[in-house]
């Protein structure tokens, strides 16, 4: 019988980049790089581990903005051009390394894997990979969570309940699309939680949430088992707090797993290598040399990028899987202790951002397989769990409010509100604000004008991703997420002036329907 | 005949070094992004570029389908500097401090000029007064002129407060133009109040195995290599195994240097052409172009043209020798 629970959560999430009035847009990249490197890998894993008969259990949230992208037909069609383009890439690689075998191997490797890819995406998945994460969701060995609408972070929209609770409504309204059932948990975005929040999701059926360790440990009154077991708020959501030990495991940048000299090192990529004639069509149009994933170092250790070693595959596998092995010893150490002390069977939650697994954790997925099919076979101390399953087996849990918190830099909000961002918010909360007084003024509306009003909400919840403020935080590609604010509420602003004034401009509003086509089914009265 | 020709380009391995690499998504939107300087291939050849019919290799990757629709232009915008509102909105930024940003409307100023009398008015000055909710005790921070935000620094975690923006008149009276929503400070640490029915035998255990007392270490230092990474115009400068920089060595004067070979040619196109006795798709034109790295020591490169119908056949053998001293 076990004596704990482990409860991976995995946080999928990408900004809504869609860019139809370009050819080639860089940012729709980071798109094709997950797709390739992190959500296939994950699918397969999930496959080998159901056809080998391993039971495992994740919790896995796929935000509304990714989810929209995957579902898109035009960035499909460009992840099958992109991935073509690394098809033809790797076998000319093939060829260049033809008299050096340890890079042949791994041109060989990614030219195999590019294949596959485009075979899964195409003819397994039919372009949608939604319709595959849903096949285990359905089998029940994968709880999918939903998030913020466009990853907003809800505590600095505070003043407006109306402009929270369109997040979390078009958020659970779009999961239905996508999934045929209600969003039973959420990740709240960057965990970002406000006492009362919790409220806001009962409205939605929503059962539980994530929030950082402090946000448990700092509850009120004085959580009995720590972040070991779930509260609920007093509206009856429960919430589950981050374990640290765990998480430290695979994040932190010293002791990390990722950072073992035999993973592949991210950092050195082809796209910057090789000659750029020879690389230059497979980069971005405009020249710019970017990261094409083909990658043939590994992390070596702590040299110039210059000085790394080629890497070797089994070596990779081999660590990852000795790093699955050391992980789930200290997780059952852990769990026991915890068991004898605690009188009650504790759950270990372990959340991490997706893409680390496969994008830049290359062997991550691996990692992940080797846990699992340890956990299954090797002991029977720890089991793992979904959130879900875990309510549902162990209803009874104290009730405590938990603290405003966040997973961000020091934990509250100052990752995006400081002096790069902060500028935003006074009109962002006008844009609200006047979405609210529309929604008010129309509580009935068709044709033309209804078109404009549901748009006048896409735009205002594509301004408030928690993307764009992060990345003005972080200093690089500032002014894409400069833009992309300025834009949204600018469309929003324009929309707003052409409602009041009874003016809509339909040719303009088709267009930026078209751009910015996220939430089709979207209804602006959630703003009501 | 088929042309031949035997080619070895030597190019240097470039180590990256920090360029700027966005493409700006605007069409004219951003000074900066304008005035950015071309990007140009850093590589020095020694022979020119020798791959023909490039665009088209590029153009296959980067067709994005037929239908590629004219937009209708967007006109210049510019967010407005106010929106004639008379309002003040606090957020919370953690337990110790709170922003907030605030617009006096022309209006509510005339208000409250009338008021209190002209001459009185234009002697008074902005302040935001901070009241604790609970007793309403305050505090004033005065502005500098022309400020619409301030971060603002509380006496104590955990308590509800709001705050005035207004004006302090010489004779000490304070008249609010407006008051800001309430917002409650975090708690800084565990909470002192227990559940009677959830008693905590050894609290402190708990806390600390629960990481209480590491708190906001962990997650952040890699989410935010992941986070940059999809942000990064360049990937390069950073070390995946730590979060520090790669610090790159101190070195006035270095050199690394490799050697590529380049085979290229031409047939009839309806020919099957190989190389290494493997077979290579030929362009449209019948040509073809083949890169390979070139280490050390002796490469015999066969390459053979056979015509369709299998009646004739060409060959050629480059062999190269590399000796890197």
């Amino acid at each position: 019988m076990e004596k704990g629970y482990l409860a991976l959560v995995l946080h999928a999430h990408l900004p809504f980049v869609r860019h139809p009035e370009h050819d080639d847009f860089l940012e729709e990249d980071w798109l094709f790089e997950a797709i390739t490197e992190t959500y296939i890998p994950l699918l397969k894993v999930f496959e080998g581990l159901v056809n080998d008969g391993v039971d495992f259990r994740l919790t896995m949230s796929l935000t509304p903005s990714l989810g929209s992208m995957l579902m898109d037909p035009l960035l499909q069609d460009r992840y099958v051009k992109h991935i073509d383009g690394l098809i033809e890439l790797s076998g000319r690689e093939m060829e260049r390394t033809r008299w050096q075998p340890e890079y042949q191997a791994l041109a060989q490797m990614y030219h195999d894997l590019f294949i596959d890819c485009r075979d899964r995406f195409l003819n397994k998945y039919n372009r949608n990979l939604i319709y595959a994460f849903k096949k285990f969701q359905d089998l029940g060995k994968l709880e999918i969570i939903t998030c913020g609408a466009t990853h907003g972070f809800l505590p600095l929209m505070e003043s407006n309940p109306n402009a929270v609770r369109a997040q979390i409504k078009v958020a659970a309204a779009h999961y239905q699309t996508m999934f045929d059932r209600r969003p039973r948990g959420i990740w709240l975005p960057e965990c970002g939680y406000y006492p009362g929040l919790d409220e806001i999701l009962k409205e939605e059926g929503i059962r539980f949430f994530l929030v950082d360790t402090h946000g448990i440990l700092h509850g009120t009154p004085r959580p009995k088992y720590g972040v070991f077991a779930p509260v609920y708020c007093r509206s009856g959501v429960a919430a589950f707090g981050r374990d640290m030990e765990s998480s430290k495991a695979v994040w932190s940048a010293n002791e990390g797993y990722p950072g073992d000299y035999n993973y592949r090192e991210f950092y050195r990529d082809i796209g910057f290598d090789l000659d750029y004639d020879y690389i230059r069509p497979y980069i971005h149009t405009d020249g710019t040399r970017i990261n094409t994933g083909i990658k043939y170092y590994r992390i070596t250790g702590r040299v110039d990028l210059s000085q790394k070693q080629p890497y070797v595959r089994q070596r990779a596998l081999d660590r990852a899987a000795d790093h699955a092995g050391n992980f789930l010893f200290n997780r059952a150490k852990q769990v026991e202790h915890l068991h004898d002390f605690l009188g009650r069977r504790p759950i270990v939650v372990s959340p991490y951002d997706a893409e680390l697994y496969g994008h830049w954790w290359y062997e991550g997925p691996d990692w992940l397989n080797f846990l699992f099919r340890k956990m299954h076979y090797d002991q029977e101390v720890v089991k793992p769990i979904t959130l879900m399953e875990y309510l549902d087996h162990n209803p009874k849990n104290q009730v405590v409010t938990p603290s405003f918190s966040s997973w961000g830099w020091k934990g509250y909000s100052e990752y995006w509100l400081e002096g790069s961002n902060d500028w935003i918010y006074r009109h962002l909360h006008k844009a609200a604000d006047r979405m609210v007084e529309l929604a008010k003024r129309f509580p009935d509306s068709g044709g033309l004008l209804r078109r404009g009003l549901n748009q006048a909400a896409r735009e205002l919840l594509l301004a408030q991703s928690s993307d764009w403020a992060f990345i003005m935080k972080t200093g690089t590609c500032v002014s894409y997420a400069v833009k992309r604010t300025n834009d949204h509420l600018e469309r929003f602003t324009r929309l707003y002036e052409q409602i009041n004034n009874n003016s809509l401009d339909e040719p303009w509003l088709a267009d930026i329907e078209y751009k910015d086509n996220i939430f089709q089914q979207i209804d602006y009265r959630v703003y009501a | 005949m088929p042309r031949k020709k035997k080619v070895i380009t030597a190019t240097t391995i470039i180590t990256r070094k920090k360029t700027a690499r966005k493409k700006s998504p605007a069409k004219k939107l951003n000074a900066l992004a304008a005035a950015r300087p071309k990007k140009k291939p850093r590589t020095k050849k020694i022979k020119p570029p020798i791959i023909p019919s490039g665009p088209k290799v590029e153009e296959a990757k980067y067709y994005t389908g037929p239908v590629m629709r004219k937009f209708e232009t967007e006109r210049e915008f510019e967010l407005p500097a106010s929106y004639g509102d008379n309002r003040i909105v606090a957020m919370v930024r953690d337990p110790y401090w709170f922003f907030a940003y605030w617009e006096v409307s022309s209006r509510r100023r005339d208000e409250i000029g009338q008021m209190v009398g002209g001459d009185l008015f234009s002697r008074s000055k902005e302040v935001l007064r901070v009241y604790d909710t609970e007793n309403w005790n305050y505090f004033d921070i005065q502005l500098t002129a022309g400020s619409a935000s301030w971060y603002i620094k509380v006496p104590a975690p955990n308590r509800t407060y709001c705050v005035d923006i207004g004006f302090l008149l010489p004779d000490g009276r304070f008249i609010a133009a407006a008051r800001s929503n309430w917002i409650t400070m975090p708690l800084d640490r565990m909470s002192d109040l227990i559940d009677e029915e959830w008693m905590i035998p050894d609290w402190e255990k708990i806390y600390s195995l629960s990481g209480g007392f590491g708190i906001g270490k962990g997650s952040q230092e890699i989410r935010e290599l992941v986070k940059k990474r999809f942000l990064e115009e360049s990937g390069s400068g950073w070390v995946s195994s730590g979060s520090a920089r790669a610090s790159l060595p101190e070195r006035p004067f270095w050199l690394t240097a490799n050697c590529e070979l380049i085979v290229y040619g031409a047939t009839e196109p309806s020919a099957t052409l190989t190389v290494q006795g493997r077979k290579i798709d030929l362009r449209d034109d019948g040509t073809f172009s083949l890169r390979f790295s070139l280490p050390d020591g002796d490469q015999v490169i066969p390459i053979e043209a056979i015509r369709d119908d299998g009646a004739e056949r060409r060959q050629i053998t480059p062999k190269v020798e590399r000796r890197t001293e």
